[in-house]
C-alpha cells in the first residue's frame, strides 16, 4: 500500500530532513507516525502525496510510483486517496457543503450520488448544520473536521492525515477516532502523524512508527506508546 | 461543462474589472486588425483601376522621315497588342497644346516657334487594358522592342514614372500596416497574457488546494481557455460589426466624392482576408491560451515559488 525504499529529502544547502527512510505498509493496516516537532513528519506526508519529490529513492503508494507522476497521473493518483494536512486547505470562497463535495465534483459523481455522501460524511463529524457556513465563520476544530470529512467523502482506499486532531478537544478527537476505525474496518489503510498519547493509547489495532531527526524506526505493537527508541543501526531500519 | 460554466462565472464575479480589461483588449486589437486588412484590401484594388493601361505615346525623333512613321505604322497595323492608333505630327501636337492653353483662357504661342519642342507622336490603343503591376514585364517589353527596333523612337510613355511611384507608395504602406498588425497583435498577447497570468496567480491557493483534492491541470486551466476562447469568440464578432458599420457609413462617404468608377471596386473583407482574419484570431487565442498555461507551469513542480 505504501512502500518507500532508500528515501532522501535535502534542503539545499544541507539540510537533510529525512535520511534513508525505508517504510512498507500494508492494506488495512492502521499506522501512526510519532516524533518530536521538526522530525520530517509533515515533509514524509509532503512526499507521499506528491507535493514534493524525494532528493533521492522511491515511493509507491497504492499502486503509483508516485516521484515519476506527470501532473495529469498525480491529479488521479490524488483522487484515489485521502489527504488532511496540518493546515486544512480550505477554499474560503465556497462553504463547508462544496468543500467537502469537491472529490466527488472533481471524479464527475452524479449529483445525486454527491448530496448523499457529502450529507452522510459531514452527519459523521458533527457539521450537518454547518453545510452552508463559510470556513471563515468556523472555529479551528470545525475547520479540521471540514479537512477530515472532505479526506473521506469519495471512500479512498487509503488515508493520510498529519495532525488530525491538532485541534480538537479529547471528546471530539475520540470521535474522530472512532471513525478512523470505522473506516479501517471496512478496509482503509490509515496513516496519521501525531502528537497526542491518548489518541494512539486509545486505539486497539495499531502499528507504530518513530520518526526523529529524518530517521525512521520501528515500535512494535507490543510497546508503550509515546517511547522514542534509538535508532537499530546508522542507516535506520525497515520497520518491518 | 456545467463546471467549467460555473467556474468562469466565479472567475467574473472576483476579477470583473481585470476580465472586461482583457476583452477590451482583445476588441480593440481586433478592430484595428480589422480595419487595417480592410483598408489594404481595398487600397490594392483601387491600384489595380487606376493602375490599368490601355494607351501608349511613342514620341519619335526630329530626324524621323515619312519612310520611317510609314515603317512604324505598318509594323503597328499587324502588331497582335495595338487595336489601333492615331499618328499625331509635331505641328498637330502643338496646336493640340494651344488648343489647351486657349481653354485655359491663356496667352498663345506663336505656333512655328514652339513646333520645334512638341515631337511628332503616335497614340496607341491596346487591344485591352493591361494591369500596370501584374503586366509590368510585358509593357516594358513591347517598349523596349519598339525602340530597339526602330532608332528613330525617342520613348514609349505608358505613365510608367507616376505608376511606379504610386506602387512604390503603395507597397510601403502595405508593409507598414502589416507592421502594425503583427506590432498590436504582439502588444495584446502580452497584455491579454498577463491579464490571464494576474487572475491564475490570484488563484494560486486555490490552485494549490484544488491539485490537492486531485484536481487534473486540464480542470484547472480548462475553464481558463474556455473563458478566453469565449471573449475572443465575441470580440470577433462584435468587432465585425463595428467595422462592417463604419466601413459603410465611409463607403457612403466615399461615395459622394470619388467616381462610382472607384466606389464600385471597394468591398468588405474578401473570402482570402476573412480567412486570414480567422487564422489570426485562431492563432491569438492559441497563444494567449499557452501563454497563461505555460506562465503557472511552476506551480506543478512542487515548489510554490510565488512563498519563496
Ligand atoms: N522547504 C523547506 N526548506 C528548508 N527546510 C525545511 C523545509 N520544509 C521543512 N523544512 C525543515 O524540515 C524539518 C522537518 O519539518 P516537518 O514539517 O516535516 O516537521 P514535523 O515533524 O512535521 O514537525 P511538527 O510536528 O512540528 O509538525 C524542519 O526542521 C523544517 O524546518
Ligand atoms: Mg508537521
Amino acid at each position: 500500500m505504501v512502500k518507500l525504499s532508500h528515501v532522501y529529502k535535502t534542503y539545499s544547502p544541507d539540510i537533510h530532513v529525512l535520511k534513508n527512510v525505508e517504510l512498507n505498509i500494508k492494506p488495512g493496516e492502521f499506522v501512526f507516525v510519532v516524533g518530536p516537532s521538526g522530525a520530517g513528519k509533515t515533509t514524509l506526508f509532503r512526499l507521499i502525496t506528491g507535493f514534493d519529490t524525494p532528493t533521492s529513492g522511491s515511493i509507491e503508494i497504492n499502486g503509483f510510483a508516485v516521484n515519476t507522476l506527470n501532473k495529469t497521473q498525480i491529479a488521479k493518483f490524488r483522487q484515489s486517496i485521502g489527504v488532511v494536512f496540518q493546515d486544512f486547505k480550505l477554499l474560503n470562497d465556497r462553504n463547508v457543503f462544496e468543500n467537502v463535495s469537491l472529490p466527488l465534483r472533481i471524479q464527475g459523481k452524479h449529483k445525486f450520488e454527491i448530496i448523499e455522501h457529502t450529507d452522510q460524511i459531514l452527519k459523521k463529524v458533527g457539521l450537518s448544520k454547518k453545510a452552508k457556513e463559510y470556513p471563515v465563520y468556523l472555529s479551528g476544530g470545525e475547520k479540521q473536521r471540514v479537512a477530515i470529512a472532505r479526506a473521506l467523502v469519495h471512500q479512498p482506499k487509503l488515508l493520510i492525515a498529519d495532525e488530525p486532531t491538532g485541534n480538537l478537544d479529547w471528546k471530539l478527537s475520540d470521535e474522530i477516532m472512532n471513525l478512523f476505525s470505522e473506516i479501517n474496518n471496512r478496509g482503509t489503510t490509515v496513516f496519521i502523524a501525531t502528537h497526542d498519547q491518548n489518541l494512539i493509547k486509545n486505539t486497539v489495532k495499531k502499528k507504530i512508527i518513530n520518526i526523529e531527526a529524518g530517521q525512521v524506526f520501528q515500535s512494535g505493537d507490543k510497546h508503550p506508546c509515546g517511547q522514542y527508541f534509538k535508532p537499530l543501526n546508522e542507516a535506520g531500519l525497515n520497520i518491518l | 461543462m456545467w463546471s467549467i460554466f460555473q467556474a468562469i462565472k466565479r472567475s467574473w464575479l472576483k476579477h470583473f474589472v481585470t476580465q472586461i480589461s482583457a476583452f477590451l483588449i482583445l476588441l480593440a486589437t481586433y478592430v484595428a486588425a480589422l480595419s487595417i486588412i480592410l483598408a489594404t484590401t481595398n487600397m490594392r484594388s483601387v491600384f489595380e483601376i487606376w493602375g490599368k493601361v490601355s494607351d501608349i505615346t511613342i514620341y519619335l525623333q526630329q530626324s524621323a522621315s515619312e519612310k520611317d512613321v510609314e515603317k512604324l505604322k505598318s509594323h503597328l497595323a499587324s502588331h497582335e497588342k495595338v487595336q489601333g492608333f492615331e499618328y499625331i505630327d509635331s505641328q498637330k501636337s502643338a496646336e493640340d497644346f494651344n488648343q489647351r492653353l486657349k481653354d485655359l483662357g491663356s496667352e498663345l504661342f506663336n505656333q512655328s516657334t514652339i513646333q520645334d519642342f512638341f515631337p511628332a507622336n503616335i497614340k496607341v490603343n491596346l487591344n485591352k487594358p493591361y494591369s500596370f503591376q501584374a503586366d509590368k514585364l510585358n509593357l516594358s517589353l513591347f517598349s523596349n522592342a519598339l525602340k530597339e527596333r526602330f532608332s528613330f523612337v525617342s520613348d514609349v510613355s505608358y505613365g510608367q514614372n507616376w505608376l511606379n511611384q504610386y506602387s512604390k507608395v503603395l507597397l510601403a504602406v502595405e508593409k507598414v500596416n502589416w507592421m502594425i498588425v503583427l506590432a498590436i497583435f504582439f502588444c495584446s498577447l502580452f497584455v491579454a497574457a498577463n491579464v490571464i497570468k494576474t487572475v491564475l496567480f490570484s488563484r494560486r491557493d486555490e490552485v494549490e488546494i484544488l491539485e490537492f483534492v486531485g484536481e487534473t491541470p486540464m480542470g484547472i486551466y480548462g475553464p481558463h481557455i474556455v473563458n478566453c476562447l469565449l471573449l475572443s469568440l465575441i470580440a470577433y464578432l462584435l468587432a465585425t460589426v463595428v467595422v462592417a458599420g463604419l466601413f459603410h457609413s465611409s463607403l457612403n462617404y466615399a461615395r459622394s466624392v470619388l467616381p462610382a468608377q472607384i466606389t464600385g471596386e471597394f468591398q468588405f473583407l474578401s473570402p482570402l482576408a476573412w480567412t486570414g482574419f480567422l487564422g489570426f484570431i485562431l492563432v491569438s487565442v492559441y497563444f494567449y491560451s499557452l501563454s497563461a498555461v505555460s506562465s503557472m507551469a511552476p506551480t506543478f513542480t512542487g515548489g510554490r515559488w510565488w512563498k519563496k
